[in-house]
């Protein structure tokens, strides 16, 4: 266990979860349960398109009526994520979303609204990124928002790196952006928070660009403007790539190594990996310090296929032992302690449909803070302590994903 | 005076655009700061007029402003005006400093070219540790005699009922 201090005095303890609460349930399922227990939850993530929803019921709008205490959700380490490829490749709810919070130029909106034309050809969009929308994308407004909603640190807003033949332009972008970020730190009346907040860097990026060919020209990018921390989130990968995975987590070790020969670092820049399921534990041993969930849902994104004519997306209900999430309805006796559990004498039929989203969601929680206690308070090794779940689990191929003599296993 | 003097990154075009003219006047200082910093030997305006992106007579301004907060100086080489920062020569003559309302009062020595001095810097803290809003400077030897004459100047007050 490693405990990381920010600087503006939070903290968190390596390894750490935050959760990512991206529905208005979400964020009603966290402060139920922190009012509770969520110790081991040491912060949250939230999507910049996502905050005005979420922050009522987080109680980030009002202050506290009592003292605070560490089990306030206002007194956990709290990250805004400017999520910049939800604007540019998103779907096309989360590219209105992201307009919605009126953020960017009367440019981008209308070049958006362009990019949502579903008769526009595929390889017509990323020039039209390029050509159309970077020229008017600036960071300040961003860095405002979250400054002004109180962000325990400063992400630097950054475009996605998510294409091979325009790899050297979204470099470039995203370089600028990085660059302007530290400078309007620096110079301008942000000024301020030089001293109070860290600054991270957060890049998106194809997991099909993490290739040992990009390594240079992207590790390059992680550190350019002298970051306090770096997250990094793949977009595209799947747990069941075998050949993918391995190559981000090297790509993740690698990045260590180099941040620790580029800043003159005792031990690797602090890495966060978000986005991520349960895959993300592997992560721990990959140099990775903290993980970033979305609450009771899969962060991966189900494209509809030919073969399948929808998605189902009916509830699921994470297992503790087998930790995959099978369908809330096809399970009857729930196989777990928790709180939420028990309070529903661990019969599914109990739940009822009207408190199934939130029973979900608390459940889901309270299994994570448990993990993660789990995790920190074991005596074995992280690496083998990992392995040891993985293999009781029904995701033993998880277990491959962690090496067989980790360099950065928390001890 | 025409070789090259070293800069700090710029913004970029599309971010500068786009600031406040506050924000702008902000920005265009602490460059001005920076390239100060990282040229100890001292600067000419025609020197930073071909190197920094911003207009000599704004130039000029921050220039006297950093000037009359002691930040900077400047001598004359025959025809030249040359700007020298301060930062490399002060250091704190207590670690401590005080506050009254939202202003630190702090007490640095200097040493420039120009001799050994006393500086009083008076900062704004809700605008950050390194604003720098005034300041009173005096050659050391005669310190002793300034803080004696506050004490008498506070007698006198005394004496006078204020």
């Amino acid at each position: 266990m490693k405990v990381y201090t920010l600087k503006n005095g939070q903290t968190f303890t390596t390894p750490s979860l935050f959760v990512n609460p991206q529905h208005r349930l979400d964020a009603k399922s966290l402060a139920h349960t922190t009012s509770k227990s969520l110790s081991n939850i040491d912060g949250l993530v939230i999507d910049i398109m996502d905050y005005g929803e979420v922050a009522d019921d987080l109680g980030f709008n009002s202050a506290p009526i009592v003292m605070t205490s560490q089990a306030d959700l206002r007194d956990k380490v709290r990250f805004i994520d400017p999520s910049l490829h939800k604007l540019l490749n998103g779907s096309s709810e989360e590219k209105s979303q992201m307009l919605a919070t009126k953020l960017f130029d009367e440019q981008i909106t209308k070049s958006v609204r362009k990019l949502a034309n579903p008769d526009l050809p595929n390889k017509e969009k990323p020039q039209i990124i390029i050509n159309e929308i970077y020229p008017y994308l600036t960071v300040k407004p961003l860095i405002d928002f979250e400054v002004r909603h109180d962000a325990s640190a400063i992400i630097s807003p950054c475009v996605n790196i998510s294409s091979k033949t325009y790899f050297r332009q979204q470099l470039s972008k995203a370089t600028q952006m990085l660059v302007d970020s530290r400078i309007l730190l620096e110079s301008t009346d942000l000024k301020k928070y030089l001293e109070t907040r860290d600054l991270i860097n957060s890049l998106a990026i194809n997991y099909k660009l993490i290739q040992p060919q990009n390594y240079s020209s992207l590790f390059k990018l992680a550190i350019c403007n002298n970051p306090d921390q770096v997250a990094f989130k793949f977009l595209g990968i799947r747990e069941s790539d075998s050949v993918s995975v391995p190559e981000v987590f090297a790509f993740l070790r690698n990045f260590a190594v180099y941040s620790m020969e580029m800043q003159e670092r005792k031990e690797p820049i602090p890495i966060h990996l978000l986005n991520v399921d349960e895959l993300g534990y592997a992560g721990y041993t990959n140099a990775v310090c903290n993980i970033s969930c979305p609450l009771a849902t899969s962060p991966y994104y189900s494209y509809p296929s030919k073969d399948r004519d929808e998605v189902d997306t009916s509830p699921t209900y994470y297992h503790p032992i087998d930790m995959n999430s099978p369908k809330a309805h096809s399970i009857d006796i729930l196989p777990c302690e928790c709180i939420e559990c028990r309070f529903y004498n661990q019969r599914m039929s109990n739940v009822g449909s009207k408190n199934l989203a939130l029973f979900r969601r608390n459940h889901w929680l309270y299994v994570k803070d448990g993990e993660i206690s789990q995790f920190r308070q074991s005596r074995a090794r992280l690496d083998i302590e990992l392995r040891d779940k993985f293999a009781r689990s029904m995701r033993t191929q998880l277990a491959a994903y962690l090496p067989e003599n980790p360099l950065f296993t928390i001890y | 005076m025409s070789e090259q003097i070293a800069t700090p990154t710029f913004l970029s075009d599309l971010e500068y655009g786009k600031m406040s003219p506050q924000e702008k006047e902000s920005y265009i200082k602490e460059t001005l700061k920076k390239t100060l910093q990282l040229n100890p030997y001292g600067i000419t305006i025609s020197q930073l007029k071909q190197t920094l992106p911003f207009e000599k007579r704004v130039m000029e301004k921050h220039l006297e402003i950093m000037k009359f907060t002691n930040e900077i100086y400047s001598i004359t080489v025959g025809t030249n005006v040359l700007w020298i920062p301060n930062h490399k020569g002060m250091h704190e003559a207590t670690s401590e400093s005080v506050k009254f309302g939202n202003n630190e009062y702090q007490v640095y020595i200097l040493k420039n070219r120009l001799g050994d001095f006393a500086v009083i810097q008076q900062k704004d803290f809700r605008k950050g540790s390194q604003e720098v809003i005034g300041s009173l400077q005096m050659p050391m030897k005669d310190y002793d005699g300034f803080v004696a004459y506050l004490r008498k100047a506070k007698q006198d007050m005394e004496r006078r009922g204020v």
